[in-house]
C-alpha cells in the first residue's frame, strides 16, 4: 500500500490494503485501501482551490480523517474549528479560503492512489480555542508537533495495550486536539480500528462495549453520568484502558469509573496549546500526583507552569496560565490565573459571555459567575439600565432572559450559556470596594428576594418584590398560615437599601417600625426608600396600593452603637 | 398522557434547576435541544439519569432512537408510557 499516506513518523512500516481503519456498529470495517482512495478523492477537489486554508467540520471521524489527510497531500493548510456554530463560522470566514463541507470529494481515481512524502514544517494544521480575550484563538500546529504526540502516547501506553486487538470508542468530539489525537491520529497510526461517530449516550456504548474488546476515550462529564442502573459487568471486562481529558475528574467520578467500567482512567492534562502535558492513573491512591509525560520539562515560578516540550513549536520555554504545586513525586494542579472556566470541559469565556450581554445595550455591568453545585453553571449578576429595568418589568424575567440567550446563542456554545440571572442597583463590594466572586454569589442566595427597580434617585427608590411562595423565610412560619416574617421585612429593607444608596458602615438601629398588614405567599409588594443624606437614615414602607404592610428608618453610622 | 406530559414537565424542570418557568409554559411539542428549549448535551445525560430513576425506564442503544424519544417532551412521555417500569 502507499508508503507515504501517512508520514513516516506515524507508519513505520508498511501496513495491508485490508487492514481494517475505522468501524460503525457491526458494518463493515473501512479498510486501510478505503482510506487511501477516499484521501485521494479530497486531495484531488482540495488541489484544485485557489486559497490555502480549508476549514473541516464532520462527525464522522472517518470523514474528517480523509479530509485531513487529502488537505494535507494537496498541500493546504486544514482548520479544525471546535463547533458548527453560525458564529463560528461567520468568523472563520475571514480566515480560511473554503469550507470542506460545501464542497465534494472528487472522483475515485483509478488504482492505487499515490502519495508523496509530507513534510513535517510545512504541513501544518489550525485549531481553535477560546482565549482569555473571548474570541477563539487559532493555535498552529506543524504535523511535526503532532507526530511527536503521537510517538509519546505510544511510548507512555503501547506498553499497557499489549497490542490486543481493540477497537477506538470515544464520547469526546474529534475536532479537539484530544480527540484528534486519541480517536484518529494514535489509531491510525498504532493500526487500530477506530469508531466513526462518538458514543454520545452511555447506552450507546454499552452496547457497542459487549461486542467488542476497546479502548474508551472519554472525559469526566460523560464518565460521572455513567448510569449504575445499566449493567456494566460484561462490558468491563472488555475494556482495555480508559482515557480521561478535558478537566478534573472529581473522586465521585473516579469511584463510579472504577466500580462500573473496573478500571481507574488513565488521566490527561494538556491543553490545545501545549499539547499533552502530564498524566497520571489513580487506581490504589485517589491523592496520586500528576507526572509529566516522557520528554517534558517543567519549571514553576511562584505557582505558575512553565515548560518545555516536543508537543511545542520550538524549545523555547512557554509560560502556561495553570497554577501548580511541585510535590516529591509529581505535582498537583491548583488552577488557572485568568477568566477561561471549563465547564463539563469547555472553555468558557467570562468575558466573551460578558461582552456579549453589554452588546444588548439593556445593562450597565454585567458579571457572569461560575455557580458551585453538582452542575456547574453560569450565572449572570446585571445592573439593568433605566430601559433595562422597563423592559424587565414589562417582558417578565423569563421573556426578559430568553431574548438575551438568544443574543448569545450565535457566539456561546450551550454549555456556557447562563442558567441563572440576577439583577440589581449595584454589585456587593467589600470593604476595600472590590466585588469578589464570593459577594457576587450572595446575590444567587434563595433568601434574596427577585426585584425589580420602579424608580432611583440619590434620594429615593422604588422597587416591586415578587414575594415567591418558594423563598425559605415561610418555611414554619406559620404551617397552614404563610406570611412573610417582620424580621424579613427589616432584613430586606436595609440589604436593599445597602445595595441601593451609599450607606454607612454599621446599621445602628430602627425607629418607628410598624407592622400594619400581612404579606402574602405569591404577591408582589412595593418597597419604598428615601434617604436623608445628612442624618444617614432610610425611611422605608411596604406597601401594595393604598395598603400599607410595614414601614419604619432604619438609622447607619459609621461606628457601631 | 396530559398527567404524564406534566409530571416530566416538572422532573425536567427539577432535575436541570430551569428558572422562571412553570410546567405550563413548556408547550409539548417544543424541541427541547437547541433552539427551543436550548438544552445541551449534558442536559441530555442528566435527563435520561432522572427518568431512569423515576421510572425505570431503559434508553435503546440506538443513539438516533434516543434523540428521537428526547426530542420534546410530547415524545418523552410517549415513549416513558410504553417504557416505563415503574
Amino acid at each position: 500500500m502507499p508508503d507515504f499516506l501517512l508520514p513516516r513518523h506515524l507508519l513505520k512500516s508498511g501496513r495491508s490494503a485490508t487492514h481494517s481503519v475505522a468501524v460503525q456498529n457491526d458494518e463493515t470495517s473501512l479498510t486501510f485501501a478505503d482510506f487511501a482512495r477516499d484521501t485521494a478523492r479530497w486531495q484531488q477537489t482540495f488541489a484544485t482551490l485557489a486559497g490555502q486554508r480549508i476549514s473541516l467540520y464532520d462527525e464522522d471521524a472517518y470523514q474528517l480523517a480523509c479530509m485531513l489527510f487529502g488537505a494535507w497531500h494537496a498541500g493546504k493548510t486544514p482548520c479544525l474549528p471546535a463547533d458548527n456554530l453560525p458564529a463560528t463560522r461567520a468568523a472563520l470566514r475571514d480566515i480560511v479560503d473554503a469550507f470542506a463541507d460545501e464542497l465534494s470529494p472528487g472522483a475515485t481515481p483509478a488504482g492505487a492512489p499515490s502519495f508523496s512524502e509530507l513534510c513535517d514544517n510545512t504541513a501544518r494544521l489550525v485549531l481553535f480555542t477560546s482565549g482569555s480575550t473571548g474570541t477563539p484563538q487559532a493555535i498552529d500546529k506543524k504535523l511535526g508537533q503532532l507526530g511527536e504526540e503521537v510517538a509519546t502516547l505510544a511510548r507512555q501506553w503501547e506498553a499497557v495495550l499489549q497490542g490486543d486487538p481493540v477497537v477506538v470508542l470515544g464520547t469526546v468530539s474529534h475536532q479537539h486536539i484530544y480527540g484528534l489525537l486519541f480517536r484518529v491520529l494514535w489509531p491510525l497510526s498504532a493500526g487500530r480500528p477506530f469508531e466513526r461517530l462518538r458514543s454520545t449516550f452511555p447506552e450507546t456504548l454499552l452496547h457497542r462495549l459487549r461486542d467488542t474488546p476497546a479502548i474508551l476515550v472519554s472525559s469526566p462529564a460523560h464518565l460521572k453520568r455513567l448510569p449504575d442502573t445499566l449493567d456494566w459487568a460484561s462490558a468491563s471486562t472488555q475494556i482495555a484502558a480508559v482515557f480521561s481529558s478535558g478537566g478534573p475528574l472529581d473522586k465521585e467520578a473516579l469511584q463510579r469509573c472504577k466500580s462500573l467500567l473496573g478500571q481507574a482512567p488513565h488521566e490527561l492534562y494538556g491543553s490545545t496549546e501545549t499539547g499533552g502535558i502530564a498524566t497520571r492513573c489513580r487506581q490504589h491512591d485517589d491523592e496520586a500526583p500528576w507526572q509529566v509525560l516522557p520528554g517534558l520539562e517543567l519549571r514553576v515560578e511562584g505557582e505558575q507552569l512553565s515548560l518545555r516540550s516536543p508537543h511545542l513549536p520550538d524549545a523555547h520555554w512557554h509560560t502556561t496560565a495553570d497554577r501548580i504545586r511541585l510535590e516529591e513525586s509529581g505535582f498537583v494542579l491548583l488552577g488557572r490565573n485568568d477568566r477561561i472556566v471549563k465547564l463539563e470541559e469547555k472553555r468558557i469565556s467570562l468575558d466573551a459571555i460578558e461582552s456579549a450581554l453589554m452588546a444588548c445595550g439593556a445593562f450597565s455591568a454585567v458579571k457572569a459567575v461560575v455557580l458551585p453545585g453538582a452542575r456547574e453553571v453560569i450565572g449572570i449578576a446585571a445592573l439593568p439600565t433605566p430601559q433595562g429595568w422597563s423592559e424587565l418589568a414589562r417582558w417578565g424575567r423569563r421573556e426578559f432572559a430568553a431574548r438575551h440567550l438568544e443574543a448569545l446563542k450565535s457566539s456561546i456554545i450551550a454549555e456556557g450559556l447562563p442558567r441563572h440571572w440576577r439583577y440589581g442597583a449595584r454589585f456587593p463590594a467589600d470593604a476595600q470596594g472590590k466585588v469578589t466572586v464570593a459577594r457576587l454569589l450572595a446575590w444567587f442566595d434563595p433568601r434574596r428576594p427577585v426585584w425589580h427597580q420602579a424608580s432611583r434617585s440619590t434620594t429615593e427608590a422604588q422597587i416591586i418584590i415578587d414575594v415567591d411562595a418558594a423563598l425559605p423565610d415561610f418555611a414554619g412560619h406559620f404551617p397552614g398560615a404563610p406570611l412573610l416574617p417582620g424580621v424579613t421585612q427589616l432584613d430586606w429593607a436595609i440589604r436593599l437599601g445597602r445595595e441601593l444608596f451609599d450607606l454607612p458602615e454599621h446599621f445602628i438601629g430602627v425607629d418607628n417600625l410598624k407592622f400594619q398588614s400581612i404579606i402574602s405567599p405569591d404577591s408582589q409588594v412595593t418597597l419604598s426608600f428615601t434617604h436623608d443624606t445628612d442624618r444617614h437614615t432610610l425611611t422605608f414602607a411596604y406597601t401594595s396600593g393604598t395598603l400599607q404592610h410595614a414601614s419604619g428608618r432604619l438609622c447607619f453610622g459609621a461606628v457601631p452603637c | 398522557m396530559q398527567t404524564l406530559q406534566l409530571e416530566i414537565k416538572q422532573l425536567l424542570i427539577n432535575a436541570l434547576n430551569l428558572e422562571d418557568i412553570t410546567p405550563d409554559e413548556i408547550d409539548p411539542q417544543t424541541p427541547l435541544f437547541g433552539e427551543g428549549l436550548g438544552l445541551d448535551s449534558i442536559d441530555a445525560l442528566e435527563l435520561g439519569l432522572a427518568l431512569q430513576k423515576r421510572y425505570g425506564v431503559s434508553l435503546s442503544p440506538d443513539a438516533a432512537e434516543t434523540r428521537d424519544h428526547f426530542s420534546s417532551i410530547a415524545k418523552l412521555a410517549e415513549f416513558v408510557s410504553h417504557a416505563r417500569k415503574i
